[in-house]
């Protein structure tokens, strides 16, 4: 077989059109030469066998376009192949040189999948947070959550909302097409000891209605079966659960699972991945009143100020969020005006109606978690250009020793357009590899960030999806040419002569140059990444050293589920006394309190009158809101008590009634005065007795750690309002909270055994998702800093040991020319630090320029914290000095005899 | 001029090929090769010949390079590729085999096919 480097020399002339068609016409002359030639050796004249060659011939014309057209497609076919062919050899020629050199190869590859495994899990993050819209729900865009802004002027926003709002929207809002009620709650299925808490949600019927969704099986609920107390005790499975825990079985609908205490039956199925407008799994929806008793659902659906749902809604089509939110804020407010609310809490509901979008941008964009997300998302764009950096490095080194080798092949005359093509192929190569063993790093290292992330939304979420797969190759081919690409064209400036002169060595002028420009870029962006940690670890420093009026670490909150309509709300009481009398006798409990409300969780209003006083005074934050706790509340949850005393024993239903309030409530209500001993009425009606005031207590929060601070006060139970009852239990413990909550659960069960299922949580975990976003801006800084400063000090090490190695010969002259042993690791340390210097500089700049784009994400810090700058300069310093130590003994211990021997 | 037989393209490429099963030829040689072998019996143009030269030059199975003839004039040879002599040897297997149970059916003694 002719070899393709043959064939293109005879096939020369076939390139061009003209070339063709000249090529083709000669064939036809040289055939009709020939032709005639033969037939004339046959015995024809000449003009004899000149016409019977036409004729044999066929239609001249026709034959010559005939064939021209198949030569085109015949040259471009050949052309395809030939390329084709030089690639594969390329690519052959590239993997065997890589072969060659393995330790280059897996550094290589490794540095690449560091990078951009980074990258692509990040890339998968911000595509299920901020790109991939909500599973099977219907054009998200008209689908909105329901919140309210509160105060006049704090920018809180209330997420909670009570029955009343979701009537006033539900019944008058015309802009809604449906509007829906929910709450997440916890279930517990499954009978005694293989009792199981699942993540469940309670709806009403038209939550499926607004969203879109079809079940997968069976029926969701009718209107029926949701909107009266107690609700239907009808059950629809999450596809996850259902596949798990029983087999995907079709049968299991219109049978009954244990829930709590009652039987519930299974009416459907939703489809596979629907897990409402959230990421975490949903196991199964119930109606929203199936655990609630009729007096209860009444009492709440007057209780304007009972913040315990959270509301969705559909927009009709062609309404505007203008218009649904006038229409919307409307609707609450003339019911509001209806309900015969005090002026307080009049004013406080006076407010506009938020509506967010279920599009991934709108309901998770402006979270403070998502925008970290994307921060990081952009910052492992850094760790990418870093890796970059360090492969053109290493590229460049290797293109340095093969010097020789490309000069000897430009002198035999492979062309330089074709070695650009091999040395830029390598690169791909490397980059292709790297980008295969990114995928491992998504699924194995990412694992980790999608928790930390993601959280609930990571068991949900593939690690490689077909987009995650697209960006990982985009990418690599992307970097593969960049990093090939560069040092492709830098070896093409070789001097053929002087480089066949040297053998490869000698002066290196402008490669030493990029070399030392590439770390340059490496120092300034770890110098960013540096700064931006320190930032966000010192953000993270700050919001936990908010007093939060408690010492959240060592309290567990246990619940008892009530899920049993028979279950009285005087045998909750009965319960959470024996539970409180369990608990307190558990190793490892200091103290135990009963209360209503949970603070991070829920919180209520009360209206309180004060004797001689036409209202109250209250800040933006409205209230005043009001708590119903035991006597030893204050000590369980490590609340100061600054005056007066705390709740004891003998404050009981029928003793003399007492409140205690807080802080805020006393400087306002009573300023410069001492509050203990003055009384006030809390609860509606005339016939409420006057509390007195017999305790002051520090501020504590109602629901975020950054709030407006609000007016709050307490009463024993069997004192205050009728609707207050125990909902929770708070147990002090000797240890951290999280390390025994799990064995405090096991105990505090088998203790009670005959109660429906107590579920115990640190209260931290309440707490935790508010600093969540300083958190994860802390710790994904922090590791993607720490996989900067591993890249660039192995970058800066190798540079400076290839220049040490390079210049031997000039340290040795310099040795020989009298230069000590500490001069020379001087000059070696300086050329690092000179570069760190520069680079670190730029990226100080960078950081700050930077900083006030990241200022928002912060708290407390200044994105110009001379501090946070300080010790990224410093810890750079470090870095650079170790990177170079080595290189500079090594400097130091030339040998000045050999070194100019081998010369 | 006497009409033969009609030749499709894909059997004429297997006749090119089987003329160029043991040395280089130029399109005239070829065109030479097959009228003494089949007397001009089928109905082909020359032109047709180096239409399937074209062809299997696309399709790899034939290379061509200028040459000169022992009259010292110029002419294109061609020669069969490794992958044509292949292609060649399948599909004059694959005649054989058709051309054997087609002349078997039409010239073999009528058996009784009815009762097996």
């Amino acid at each position: 077989m002719i070899r393709p480097g043959v064939r293109r020399f005879f096939s020369l002339a076939l390139r061009t059109r003209r070339g063709r068609e000249q090529d083709v016409h000669d064939e036809i002359a040289s055939h009709f030469e020939l032709r005639i030639e033969q037939l004339m050796r046959g015995g024809l004249s000449y003009d004899a066998a000149r016409a019977l060659a036409q004729e044999r011939f066929g239609p001249l014309d026709r034959s010559k376009e005939q064939l021209l057209d198949t030569a085109t497609r015949r040259e471009a076919r050949m052309q395809w192949n030939e390329q084709l062919d030089s690639v594969r050899q390329d690519a052959g020629f590239a993997v065997r040189q890589l072969r060659r050199s393995p330790g280059f190869a897996i550094t290589t590859i490794l540095t690449l999948a560091l990078g951009i495994g980074a990258n692509a899990t990040m890339f998968g993050i911000v595509d299920r947070l901020l790109l991939e819209p909500p599973a099977h729900v219907t054009d998200p865009a008209r689908v909105a959550t329901v919140s309210v802004e509160m105060g006049t002027t704090a920018k809180h926003t209330q997420e909670r909302l009570s029955l009343p709002i979701y009537y006033d929207l539900l019944n008058t809002a015309a802009a809604f097409s449906d509007v829906s009620a929910y709450n997440p709650a916890t279930l517990s299925i499954g009978d005694g000891q293989t009792a199981q808490l699942i993540p469940a949600v309670a709806a009403t019927a038209s939550y499926f209605r607004a969203l879109g969704v079809a079940p997968l099986a069976g029926r969701f609920f009718t209107d029926d079966e949701t909107d009266q107390a107690p609700g239907a005790h009808v059950i629809v499975l999450g596809y996850q659960y259902w596949q798990r825990r029983m087999g995907g079985a079709t049968n299991v609908i219109g049978s009954t699972v244990p829930v709590g205490d009652d039987r519930y039956r299974v009416i459907g199925i939703a489809p596979a991945g629907f897990t409402g407008l959230g990421l975490s799994e949903v196991a199964a929806w119930v109606p929203l009143t199936a655990s609630m008793t009729a007096p209860a659902y009444a009492s709440q659906r007057h209780k304007r100020t009972y913040f315990s749902l959270s509301i969705l809604a559909r927009l009709r089509a062609g309404v505007s969020y203008e218009a649904a939110i006038a229409q919307g804020s409307a609707a609450m407010q003339s019911g509001a005006l209806l309900d015969e609310l005090s002026p307080e809490e009049a004013r406080q509901l006076n407010q506009r109606l938020i509506l967010t979008s279920a599009l991934p941008r709108d309901a998770r964009g402006s979270r403070a978690d998502s925008k970290v997300a994307m921060l990081v998302a952009a910052v492992s764009l850094l760790v990418l250009i870093i890796a970059c950096a360090n492969v053109a490095n290493l590229q460049l080194a290797r293109a340095l020793t093969r010097r020789r080798e490309v000069a000897i092949r430009l002198a035999l005359g492979v062309s330089r357009s074709r070695l650009v093509r091999q040395l830029a192929l390598d690169g791909l190569i490397l980059s292709l590899a790297g980008g295969a063993a990114a995928l491992l790093v998504v699924v194995w290292g990412g694992q980790f960030v999608r928790r930390l992330l993601l959280g609930g939304a990571a068991s949900t979420t593939v690690p490689v999806s077909w987009r995650v797969l697209a960006f990982t190759g985009v990418a690599a081919v992307l970097v593969g040419i960049v990093t090939g690409l560069a040092p492709a064209l830098q070896s093409m400036r070789t001097d053929l002569a002087h480089a066949l002169r040297t053998g490869g060595r000698g002066t290196h002028g402008s490669f030493s140059r990029t070399r030392f420009m590439l770390i340059g870029v490496q120092a300034a962006l770890t110098v960013v990444l540096l700064v931006g940690t320190v930032l966000f670890v010192r953000s993270l420093r700050r919001i936990e050293s908010v007093p939060l009026g408690m010492d959240s670490s060592h309290v567990l909150s246990a619940r008892i589920n009530r899920a049993s309509l028979s279950y009285t709300n005087v045998q909750l009481a009965r319960d959470y006394d024996r539970l409180e009398e369990a608990a307190s006798t558990l190793p490892d409990v200091q103290a135990v309190s009963r209360a209503m409300m949970t603070p991070f969780s829920s919180s209520t209003a009360v209206q309180v009158s004060l004797p001689g006083r036409d209202s109250v005074p209250l800040t933006r934050d409205g209230g005043p809101y009001y708590n119903a706790v035991g006597p030893n509340f204050f000590r369980t949850m490590g609340t100061r008590v600054i005056r007066g005393r705390s709740f004891t024993a003998s404050d009981r239903a029928g003793s003399s009634p007492v409140l205690i309030v807080n802080e805020t409530l006393a400087n306002l209500w009573w300023p410069n005065e001492n509050p203990i001993g003055k009384c006030a009425r809390v609860g509606e009606g005339d016939s409420v007795p006057c509390a007195q005031i017999v305790g002051v207590v520090e501020d504590t929060r109602r629901h975020a750690i950054i709030e407006e601070p609000s007016v709050m006060l307490f009463t024993p139970f069997g004192q205050g309002p009728a609707f207050a009852q125990p909902y929770v239990l708070f147990i002090r413990t000797r240890r951290p909270a999280a390390d025994v909550a799990s064995v405090m659960g096991t105990r505090l069960r088998a203790a009670a055994a005959s109660m429906p299922f107590v579920s115990v949580t640190p209260l931290d975990n309440l707490i935790a998702p508010q600093m969540q976003s300083w958190k994860l801006g802390a710790m994904m800084f922090g590791l993607f800093a720490a996989l900067a400063i591993v890249l660039a000090s192995v970058g800066l090490y190798g540079v400076m040991a290839y220049d040490v190695a390079q210049r031997t010969s000039e340290l040795g002259v310099r040795m020989a020319l009298g230069a000590q042993a500490a001069d020379v690791r001087r000059l070696v340390l300086f050329r690092g630090l000179r570069i760190a210097t520069l680079g670190g500089g730029v990226g100080l700049v960078l950081a700050f320029v930077a900083g006030a784009r990241v200022a928002p994400l912060l708290f407390r810090t200044s994105p110009h914290d001379p501090a946070a700058f300080a010790l990224a300069a410093a810890v750079l310093a470090a870095v650079t000095m170790a990177a170079t130590l080595v290189p500079a003994l090594r400097a130091s211990r030339v040998d000045p005899n050999s070194s100019l021997r081998a010369e | 001029m006497a009409k033969g037989q009609p030749v499709s393209k894909g059997t004429l490429d297997i006749i090119v090929l089987r003329a160029l099963a043991w040395s280089p030829m130029h399109g005239v040689e070829i065109i030479a090769w097959l009228e003494d072998r089949t007397g001009r019996r089928l109905d082909l143009d020359d032109s047709g010949v180096y239409q399937a030269l074209y062809r299997m030059e696309t399709r790899g199975l034939v290379s061509a390079e200028w040459g000169v003839t022992e009259n010292k004039r110029r002419a294109r040879y061609y020669r069969a590729t490794p992958s044509g002599a292949a292609y060649l040897r399948t599909e004059t297997r694959k005649w054989v085999r058709y051309a054997e149970t087609v002349t078997e059916l039409l010239t073999g003694p009528r058996t009784a096919g009815g009762d097996a």
